[in-house]
């Protein structure tokens, strides 16, 4: 073996860490903490904000992020926290912004 | 690999205020980097497994610590580097463990590909080195960061981390010379 191919195997092995060993890390951690009132409204905006979003974005973390945060803030207070902050958020949105939708 | 800083300190603030999930997407997106790191640097795939998956803990239990300034995968690389260090410590020698007779059991399809006699050599070569010095050559060779990068991972210098590169490439190249 030279150092070429050496560094060439480096690059391409690629083991990944297996499944079994994510769904143990989920086992170990501990149950959620109850939501922080004033993240939850954030994240919340945050998700109403990345609706706004260009097409192409579809799969980044920030859409992927959005979608997590609506499946996980269901309460009615987020409702409305989420309400206000779209309408908050809408005040400022610039024509071309709006043209994402 | 970076997915962007915005989504980030979003996936960042879900962990912390408890979604399993966002930790999921987390590990999905950067648990294969993280586990090649550790088994590079402990040359052990079972070390490797636990390690990384501690990392993972930990950032789950410590999530609020996360400084937005740096790149998810940049904080979760400190995160393993340092954890390896403690580990390859508490095994009292800076070198590696009883090296296995065969490659990594847990291995994409990919791997297949590459000679399992070759991916021991490599382990082997890399045994050679110090922790920083298989951790710079790693991240720079295979893994293509640059140095601002591996310095904020490791705390060292950019002195230091040229040095140790080079010293780690003459290693390597003698040890295949004697091969």
């Amino acid at each position: 073996m030279d150092y070429g191919t050496m560094i060439r195997i480096l690059r391409e092995e690629s083991p990944s860490f297996p499944e079994a060993s994510r769904k143990a890390v989920l086992r170990k951690i501990s149950p959620a903490p109850v939501l922080l009132p004033l993240f939850a409204a954030a994240a919340a905006a945050a998700a109403v904000l990345l609706t706004v979003r260009p097409h192409g974005m579809e799969d980044s973390a920030e859409s992927i992020s959005a979608s997590i945060v609506r499946e996980e803030l269901r309460t009615p207070e987020d409702v409305i926290a989420g309400f206000r902050a779209r309408a908050e958020i809408m005040s400022r949105t610039t024509t071309k912004e709006i043209q994402w939708k | 690999m970076n997915f962007g800083m915005k989504g980030d300190r979003l996936l960042a603030g879900l962990v912390r205020m408890g979604s399993q999930r966002a930790l999921s997407e987390v590990m999905e997106r950067y648990s294969d980097m993280i586990w090649r790191l550790c088994l590079r640097l402990l040359g052990d795939s079972a070390l490797a497994d636990d390690v990384t998956q501690e990392v993972f803990v930990r950032f789950w239990s410590r999530a609020g610590d996360y400084r937005p300034e740096f790149s998810l995968s940049t904080w979760l690389y400190r995160i393993a580097y340092n954890m390896c260090i403690d580990e390859l410590r508490s095994l009292s020698a800076r070198k590696y463990p009883d090296l296995p007779s065969e490659a990594p059991q847990s291995c994409s399809p990919d791997y297949g590909l590459i000679r399992r006699d070759d991916a021991l050599l490599v382990r082997k070569a890399l045994a050679g080195l110090s922790p920083l010095q298989r951790t710079v050559f790693v991240l720079r060779e295979a893994e293509g960061l640059g140095y601002d990068e591996i310095s904020r991972i490791t705390g060292a210098g950019y002195d230091s981390l040229k040095s140790n590169l080079y010293i780690a490439k003459k290693k390597i190249r003698k040890w295949i010379t004697e091969q």
